[in-house]
């Protein structure tokens, strides 16, 4: 008979790392050759025995993670990070932030002005609105919720 | 952590940030690992600035960290320029050359600055600390038992950089340990090399990097692959245990 007990854990999705130049880290969830999205290797934080407690913690880890992390440093194409179409995500991104840099946002040799502009703006954007332009980058994501068996039936909520 | 008991007594758990070298610096990647807790802020901050300063001796160039300024500090760089003429350190010019090269200038100009002023230096660079003290209900921690994710590359057996697929959470460390053992025991007996074949290689230099951490030099000046270090599946580790934590579960290792 199969455990009885399951936990919602809040895992970070490994990463690799790699740097091809002074500029340029490059950035890719530590995925294996299938690339599936389950098949990913992950680091455990916190587990939860109620989905939604995980939910709200994986979106605090979240921003942390958008605090530090630079989503136009290399990490590829616009396609990389948003599931949205570029025109669209431009103009909603606008919306919430303001002007935007001049340089189109098409082309990785063109990204560097974008991460200057994200280095300069975006210590400046409460929660909120960084919460929501993350929002917009729906394909970049550090963290997600795995349920997986427990020992006990743990009282944590 | 929201979901405290109310009645929970504080503790400090220092946690190493998610910093990750690479062939050309260092980067700052979101995450953390933890390294236990201490009682009081006091102990827990102190254990931080011990930690802290050993990997700034390793770090011989502050200016490696992070892939352009603003990574690395808060200030902006002609800001920056006045906080190192503050204590008589003359930066470099700020000029047409985008991005500055900071970090050659800082093997240029090293020779000639203090330990005080390499101290200051660092306080400029605000961005760039390896760990922090976080506030945590007391206990409140349990244990996953994670799979390490082998994976052929034509060559070898590689455990990816970090990570891998949690198998079952704890309240208790010993049983954790239990669990691990149990499986490791199990998996090593499969894996475990055929004596009438080349034995299979499983890179161990994720956990035999970790004396290293972070970030010094590559070892012996060789680059990190070369650096690398293996075993056979009978000595390979196939499971290993992560702390994690358990928001509102009761210390002293029971659950009611």
């Amino acid at each position: 008979m199969g455990n009885p007990w399951q936990v919602y854990v809040v895992a970070r999705v490994g990463w690799h790392v790699e740097h091809r130049s002074h500029a340029s880290p490059d950035f890719h969830p530590a995925s294996r050759d299938t690339a599936a999205p389950e098949d990913r290797r992950f680091v455990p934080v916190a587990a939860f025995a109620v989905r939604e407690a995980a939910e709200v913690r994986m979106r605090e880890l979240e921003l942390e993670a958008a605090r530090i992390f630079n989503p136009f440093g290399s990490l590829g194409p616009p396609s990389v990070l948003s599931s949205l179409p570029v025109a669209d995500l431009c103009r909603r991104l606008g919306e919430l932030v303001g002007p935007l840099p001049v340089e189109p946002f098409d082309a990785s040799s063109r990204l560097r002005h974008w991460r200057l502009w994200w280095d300069e703006h975006a210590p400046t954007w409460s929660d909120e609105t960084l919460a929501a332009v993350w929002e917009l980058l729906d394909a970049v994501r550090f963290y997600a919720i795995l349920e997986v068996d427990a020992n006990e039936q743990f009282s944590i909520r | 952590m929201s979901d405290a008991p109310a009645d929970a007594r504080l503790e400090y758990a220092v946690r190493r940030l998610n910093w990750r070298r690479t062939h050309y610096g260092i980067v700052h990647m979101p995450g953390f690992a933890p390294f236990g807790a201490l009682p009081s802020f006091e102990e827990a901050d102190a254990d931080r600035a011990r930690r802290e300063a050993e990997v700034r001796a390793r770090i011989t160039n502050p200016f490696v960290c992070g892939p352009n300024h603003a990574a690395r500090s808060r200030l902006p760089e002609p800001i920056f320029c006045d906080w190192l003429r503050d204590v008589g350190i003359e930066p470099m010019q700020l000029g047409q050359q985008e991005p500055l090269n900071w970090d050659g200038w800082w093997e240029q100009a090293r020779g000639n600055i203090t330990a005080e002023q390499v101290a200051h230096v660092w306080d400029g660079l605000d961005r760039v600390r390896f760990f922090e003290v976080v506030a945590r209900p007391e206990g409140c921690i349990g244990y996953a038992v994670m799979a390490v994710d082998w994976e052929y590359n034509d060559n070898w057996f590689e455990p990816g950089a970090e990570g891998g697929t949690p198998v079952k959470v704890f309240r208790r460390w010993a049983d954790a340990e239990a669990c691990r053992r149990e499986n490791e025991e199990a998996m090593r007996h499969v894996r475990a090399p055929d004596p009438h074949d080349d034995p299979m290689r499983f890179e161990t230099t994720r956990w035999t990097d970790e004396a290293f951490w972070p970030l010094g030099p590559p070892v012996n000046g060789c680059p990190a692959y070369e650096n690398a270090t293996f075993t056979h599946g009978g000595a390979a580790p196939f499971y290993e245990i992560v702390e994690i934590e358990l928001p509102g579960a009761r210390p002293g290792g029971g659950d009611g």
